[in-house]
């Protein structure tokens, strides 16, 4: 690890973690507590960026928020590598008619803008964040499932996987230990990517009112919140702004240096042979 | 005596840590075949490569000088002076153009006279038959030895007194092999000088005039192809030597072509 | 111990705007090999030796023909039936780069075969591997590098020590010498007359380069354009060579 502008990135994503885990800690006031009285509350050394319009600390609210970003990003995640993973790569390694039928239905899922097709699950399952999280999900796994699918494809062509097949190994072991690890790699890369991409998601919706419900700490609840008072307020959308602003872009930058680095190590593999 | 066009002197090139060559000194002259013999990462590839300045960009010639007819390396001399065969030709080929496409880009980017019958000329000359099907067929449609003979046939067209040829019999099978030998044989009737890189010692002696043996990023071993059995010969020489007559002997007690011919 | 009947393998041009063309690529194969003897198939390149390996191997299906292997049908084996076959009938590829996965260490490309057929505890398949790589005189530093930090030579020592971690009876060499260099060349041949003897393998030979095949094999057989061409036994010698023959003699 001799790249700076990593080290820096990563010591970013890690204040955002460690702020989620010990948010308890951190935040001065609880993110629900009430104080009619003092809404509007100006910045001052005991409410740091001042409070909200039922007076609620607003840097508590943050800190707290973080927590739910994380979560439901971390969950959208985990649901789509899991579902791509499993079509992907038994529509590639098996091929023909069962190829053919799942990128059928993957065709069918990428044919809808996603915000619209996750609009519609959301009306289907009803509003919360758990059914967000399907919803982003099931809009997104496709995508996914069509590059491992593709990738699946490339790698069982190498000559080291005919060599298994004639060393005795399962169609199982196969998959595990020589096409699993070579995918995996470059989907968690293009996974980070998206990790930006996905979070504006669960936000936007939590705008609109859909995902997360009103009284939670969530950064897309808040900029929802703060919405009605952007005249006299504008700070209140600024302040979760930035946050989801800068979260993105970290997640988004690590990406892209993890696929640098992936591909000159691809690189330099190849130019060895 | 003939003429030195490209002669090499002291000639040492390396990454930041790691020394590639060591002190590589010689000369090809007019109308000449000179053969790098040498293992795989014996320095064959990078010493070809320093000649046309042409090093990875992580490799930096450190010391030594390369003068091609007397003068120093320019731009220009690419493809005028020198031109070079590469070791697997089905990838130096783009498999989008056709061959001709391709041949005509080439030709003109080095301001050279194109014409359909010259084209057809050259590739004749290499003994391919019915050039004008080879001019409109792709890449992948040739086999290897075909698309071998169309890369001399381009190095021919472009008039350059050196070819560098990397390899060019490895991909193809003995036969193959033994027609391209030929081929470059011929060449060097056509008053070219051609600097041969190759692992087998089978195919160095049947073309080369002079013989340089690498090991390891040096020149270790000079010599005329008469003097190639001579005592005073490199340890390593020797070692090819016999590899390659222990490679001809065999149960069968059948004694294999050249081999005898030649001795 | 191998016998093939009468295989003949047609390539279907499968496009869809284009005229349906169809390329023979074998025909009419039939070959006994008895065990202790070992063959060789000699032909250049787009002969067809690649296609027949396949099919010996059961990776393609022909479309007519037989291929028998002690007693068994390959052809009707399914996959994990196969498994049965490949303990006694391994394969070492053209290319030992591309057969093996590069982020393998040598210790796990050996130790692959291995865990598919037997179930040993782990330091008694490092005593196994550690034997197998002195067999093809590989130094047991090696151990745990990674593959493609080896040369080619040793490279092909790994994948011949990786066939025969399963103790084959036939050994099918895929053109696995003429990537090499000639000094190496020699130091495996070598090699593999050695282990010929140590292990009671039978080789199978495919090459264009006639000097592998005089040096290993005892049977010949000369493919051109996918048919039979000439077949030699080492007891009578070569007699009557095709003329395309006598042309791969001239090396």
């Amino acid at each position: 690890m001799k790249d700076k502008g990593l080290i820096i990135l990563f010591s970013i994503l890690a204040l955002i973690i460690l702020s989620a885990l010990f948010a308890p800690f951190i935040a001065p006031y609880s993110p629900y507590e009430v104080d009619i009285t003092n809404k509007f509350a100006p910045v001052t050394s005991s409410h740091i960026l001042g409070t909200d319009h039922l007076g609620r600390d607003v840097f508590s609210r943050i800190i707290y928020g973080t927590r739910m970003s994380l979560i439901s990003i971390l969950a959208t995640i985990f649901l789509v590598l899991l579902f791509s993973l499993i079509v992907g790569s038994i529509a590639g390694f098996r091929g023909g008619l069962f190829d053919s039928i799942l990128m059928r239905i993957c065709d069918v899922f990428l044919t809808f803008p996603t915000f619209i097709l996750a609009l519609f699950f959301i009306g289907v399952l009803g509003v919360g964040l758990v059914n967000v999280i399907i919803a982003i999900a099931l809009t997104h796994w496709a995508w996914y499932a069509r590059i491992v699918r593709s990738i699946v494809l490339e790698t069982k062509q190498k000559n080291y996987v005919t060599a298994a097949k004639c060393l005795g190994s399962s169609r199982l072991k196969i998959i595990l230990k020589h096409i699993m690890p070579k995918v995996l790699s470059q989907v968690i890369i293009l996974a980070t990517l998206d990790l930006g991409h996905m979070m504006l998601h669960v936000a936007g919706l939590s705008f609109l009112g859909l995902g997360v419900q009103a009284p939670t700490a969530e950064w897309g609840v808040m900029i929802n919140d703060a919405a009605p008072y952007i005249r006299e307020h504008p700070e209140l959308m600024l302040y979760p702004g930035i946050c989801i602003f800068i979260t993105v872009a970290v997640f988004n930058s690590i990406g892209e240096k993890l696929r640098d680095i992936y591909e000159a190590a691809q690189y330099s593999r190849e130019s060895e042979i | 005596m003939n003429k030195k066009l490209i002669s090499i002197n002291k000639l040492s090139a390396g990454t930041k840590n790691h020394q590639i060559l060591h002190d590589i000194s010689f000369d090809i002259n007019e109308c000449e075949i000179v053969c790098l013999l040498g293992q795989s990462g014996s320095g064959k590839t990078m010493t070809a490569l320093s000649i046309l300045n042409m090093l990875p960009v992580n490799v930096m010639q450190t010391s030594g000088t390369i003068l091609y007819d007397d003068k120093p390396f320019n731009e220009n001399m690419r493809g005028s002076f020198i031109s070079m065969i590469m070791q697997s030709p089905a990838s130096c080929f783009d498999s989008v153009f056709t061959i001709g496409a391709q041949f005509k880009d080439i030709l003109i980017s080095n301001n050279k006279e194109y014409s359909i019958e010259r084209v057809c000329s050259m590739i004749e000359k290499v003994e391919l038959k019915n050039p004008h099907d080879i001019l409109n067929s792709y890449p992948f449609q040739l086999s290897g030895g075909m698309l071998q003979r169309v890369m001399i046939a381009i190095a021919l067209s472009l008039d350059s007194k050196v070819i560098i040829a990397d390899e060019p019999t490895s991909d193809l099978d003995i036969a193959g092999q033994k027609e391209i030998i030929d081929l470059i044989l011929k060449l060097k009737n056509e008053n070219k000088s051609i600097l041969m890189i190759t692992h087998n010692l089978a195919v160095a002696k049947s073309c080369a005039d002079k013989i340089a043996v690498m090991e390891q990023g040096r020149i270790v071993d000079f010599f005329n192809k008469t003097e190639l059995f001579a005592e005073k010969r490199h340890r390593y020489t020797k070692e090819l030597i016999s590899a390659n007559n222990w490679l001809y002997e065999n149960k069968w007690d059948i004694d294999l072509g050249e081999n005898n011919a030649e001795m | 111990m191998l016998k093939c009947e009468n295989i003949s393998k047609i390539y279907n041009d499968k496009s869809w705007f284009s005229k349906k063309e169809s390329i023979k690529v074998l025909e009419n194969i039939s070959f006994h090999l008895k065990q202790g003897r070992s063959m060789g198939f000699a032909g250049r390149n787009g002969a067809g030796k690649s296609t027949l390996m396949r099919i010996i191997l059961g990776l393609e299906k022909a479309e007519e023909g037989s291929v028998i292997f002690m007693g068994k049908n390959i052809h009707s084996l399914k996959y994990n039936e196969l498994k049965n076959i490949y303990k006694d009938m391994q394969v070492v590829f053209q290319n030992p780069q591309s057969s093996m996965n590069p982020q393998f260490t040598v210790y796990d490309v050996i130790k692959e075969p291995i865990e598919n057929y037997y179930n040993y505890k782990k330091d008694e398949i490092k005593d196994i591997v550690l034997n197998l790589l002195s067999a093809v005189k590989l130094s047991e530093d090696k151990l745990y590098k990674n593959i493609m930090h080896l040369s080619g030579g040793e490279q092909q020592r790994v994948a011949i020590a990786r066939a025969l971690s399963v103790r084959p009876k036939l050994l099918i060499l895929d053109e696995a010498l003429s990537s090499l260099d000639m000094i190496i060349q020699a130091e495996i041949i070598k090699l593999l007359e050695e282990l010929k003897e140590k292990y009671n393998l039978s080789y199978l030979v495919i090459s264009h380069d006639i000097r592998i095949i005089l040096k290993l094999c005892d049977d010949i057989i000369f493919l051109e354009n996918g048919i039979i061409k000439d077949r030699f036994f080492i007891e009578q010698g070569i007699n009557n060579p095709s003329d395309s023959f006598k042309n791969m003699m001239i090396v």
